[in-house]
């Protein structure tokens, strides 16, 4: 098949040897391959193209990177409010985890397509002077949101907002990693030299990330990215103990193993469960969702099971977990299940959280934590407060919003109107697409799905040709904030080599750069 | 000369192995996409390696550091069977992976023998997954990597 196929498409394949089966080597490539290689995108359109990505995050690159490949006359802009790009790969993966930042290599190798891809560094897209949503569609053929979620879901109790020690997962990331968001006041707020024993309500991997970065060994991580005034705080921590609280039971844990697995084997430190938590997670609904004949996945989520229960140390009730929390030796990170917070004790500051005791109610893959009755209360003391229960996208101008999910409302990455009708042009990616979970590949193929739609509307003639030039989207964003500075990827080399370098001479692989302004005046040094 | 074909980040050498290398041939098939991509390898090498040399699209996001699980591909039940089993760490992030199977592993973590000549591997989350008007392109399906 392939030969005949071969024979007749000479025009193509004229440079290439006849040999068995069509395999070619790279040393029978002519100057021709790269055209060979050229007429191999999927869409070869003579018309041209241009891009619009917000949100120079994961799903930004795969999007832009799925465009690039696959679109012959196309310039993708990614736009990013930060002057740095990488979004949560920078931001939110844990300093401990140096490995996932090896995207980094892959997201880079998008943006030195200089020809064809621009980085529009320290933008601001939406309403309060910036580049409004109307001006892209003017000047771009699609935009893409892909702006993730920068802010978190709320307990919804009273004095959350007034009580000090209290934060989110997502400001805790931002202050471990040196994001630019300044929103957390250490000495007011944080305080970590205050704090003795910590409760984080939720236990998805973010609250996993902050258990690690509070009880590993500060110097373990002081090579790796983490920033020098963050490691100096880490290095006068004491915490006692991590409470990871569950509403529902061990077996919805939201962790994953290989996070749990990481945690046990911090020196110093046990590993606690409650026995009745742990036998009533264990409800016939719960059997059923570990077992094979359910999900494909139910596998996995066995082997998590199981790895809890043989590496906690059990615990028969409260009374042994204050002792165990007494102990003067050793770190303790308890393992709890089927509580609910319902009130926030403290006077300034937090000191305890009242939880309520839940059970499991509902069928396999669906059960819900309902209160039990007669009610059961448990206090847990503690000095911080961690609230792990999910970041939140939120809206921007000109585009329908969903505000129960917090995400843009969609077709397979096609953005929808208030009349639920896609709108060819406007897509969306990520986080803002499908909720604020899961992880890189799950990110990488949702941005696959939105390109097979940006696909579709192109192979059908429905997105509009364009020449948009750098000149005009610069003159787009200065038209808003006249002095404005845009960082491009030019720019962020500079600023990439400050920080490797500040980093190199302190024994680190990066020193990050803590402030906007300090990034910005570096970007404009010649 | 291939500079389109290198311009994306890869691991592996960059490019196939040439006929005087004894290379190990086998295929590789996106399962959307019934068509199969003859690749060329050297023994040794990673699955993962051998997609980015002979431009297949399989991503790698932490770039061979079992730290995602990006690569995953599905072998036949011969091959698995013939392999040394999945370290904990790998077990670990194969519970993850989309369309996981009985057959699966992560391709960063295979390495290439010659008992392996002929064989197909599945690419369950390769991103080239759309319909390909075959009359479209030509012979041999190479993506950018």
């Amino acid at each position: 098949m392939l030969q005949t196929f071969l024979r007749s498409k000479q025009s193509l394949t004229h440079h290439l040897p006849s040999r068995p089966f069509g395999f070619f080597v790279a040393q029978d490539y002519n100057p021709d391959f790269k055209s060979c290689l050229e007429s191999q995108h999927l869409i070869k359109s003579d018309k041209d193209y241009r891009f619009a990505v917000v949100g120079c995050g994961p799903a930004g690159f795969y999007c832009a990177k799925q465009i690039l490949k696959n679109v012959a006359n196309v310039r993708v802009d990614i736009f990013d409010r930060n002057p740095h790009p990488f979004g949560l790969v920078r931001t939110g993966v844990a300093p401990d985890h140096p490995e996932m930042k090896k995207i980094e290599k892959d997201y880079e190798e998008v943006l030195k397509d200089t020809e064809r891809c621009q980085f529009y560094g320290n933008v601001w897209i939406g309403a309060n002077g910036g580049v409004s949503i109307s001006k892209l569609k003017e000047l771009y053929s699609g935009v893409i949101l892909a702006y993730g979620a920068t802010s978190e879901r709320d307990l919804g109790l009273p004095s959350e907002k007034s009580l000090l020690g209290i934060l989110s997962s997502r400001q805790m990331a931002s202050w471990y990693n040196g994001s630019l968001d300044k929103d957390v006041l250490y000495d007011q707020d944080l305080a970590l030299e205050q704090v003795k024993n910590v409760v984080i309500v939720g236990n998805g991997n973010v609250a996993m990330d902050i258990s690690r970065v509070l009880m590993k060994d500060p110097e373990k991580m002081a090579p790796h990215d983490i920033p020098t005034p963050v490691l100096e705080h880490l290095r006068k921590t004491r915490i006692n103990s991590i409470s990871l609280v569950g509403r529902r039971g061990a077996v919805q844990s939201a962790f994953t193993i290989k996070e749990i697995r990481e945690i046990s084997r911090i020196p110093d430190l046990t590993m606690y469960a409650l026995k009745q938590e742990l036998l009533d997670s264990f409800t016939e609904a719960s059997e059923r969702e570990q077992h094979p004949d359910f999900s494909v996945h139910a596998r996995g989520i066995q082997r998590r099971t199981e790895f809890i229960k043989q590496t906690s140390v059990i615990l028969e009730n409260e009374e042994q977990v204050r002792e165990v929390v007494e102990r003067k030796e050793g770190r303790k990170f308890i393992l709890r299940y089927l509580n609910k917070p319902v009130e926030l004790l403290g006077e300034q500051r937090v000191k305890g959280v009242k939880f309520e005791r839940m059970r499991l109610e509902g069928s396999a893959g669906d059960q819900r934590a309902v209160a039990v009755e007669p009610k059961q209360v448990t206090t847990m003391d503690c000095e911080l407060l961690i609230k792990s229960i999910g970041y939140k996208s939120q809206p921007i101008e000109g585009i329908t919003f969903n505000t129960k999910t917090h995400t843009v409302p969609n077709l397979m990455g096609c953005v929808l109107n208030d009349k639920d009708e896609p709108q060819p042009g406007l897509y969306v990616a990520g986080w803002l697409k499908r909720g604020p979970s899961g992880i890189i590949d799950a990110t990488l193929r949702d941005s696959v799905e939105t390109f097979r739609i940006i696909k579709h509307h192109l192979d059908n003639e429905m997105l509009p040709e364009k020449h948009t030039k750098p000149e005009d989207v610069q003159k787009a964003i200065l038209e808003n904030a006249a002095n404005h500075q845009v960082v491009d990827y030019g720019d962020w080399q500079k600023i990439d080599a400050v920080e490797r370098q500040e980093g190199s001479s302190r024994g680190k692989s990066r020193e990050k750069i803590l402030h906007k302004e300090e990034m910005l005046s570096i970007s404009k040094k010649v | 000369m291939l500079a389109q074909a290198v311009r994306y980040f890869s691991v592996g050498l960059g490019h196939p192995p040439s006929d005087t290398e004894n290379p190990v041939r086998f295929n590789f098939v996106y399962t959307r996409d019934s068509q199969s991509i003859p690749v060329l390898a050297r023994e040794g090498e990673t699955l993962l390696e051998v997609a980015h040399n002979n431009h297949v699209d399989l991503e790698g996001a932490c770039a061979q550091s079992l730290a995602c699980s990006t690569c995953h591909v599905v072998l036949e039940e011969r091959i698995y069977d013939g392999l040394e089993p999945a370290v904990e760490e790998e077990e670990d992030l194969l519970d993850l992976a989309y369309g996981l199977t009985l057959t699966s592993r992560l391709g960063c973590q295979i390495k290439v023998t010659r008992a392996m000549e002929g064989m197909t591997v599945k690419l369950p989350s390769a991103t080239r997954n759309f319909y390909v008007d075959k009359s479209k392109v030509p012979s041999i399906e190479r993506s950018h990597k």
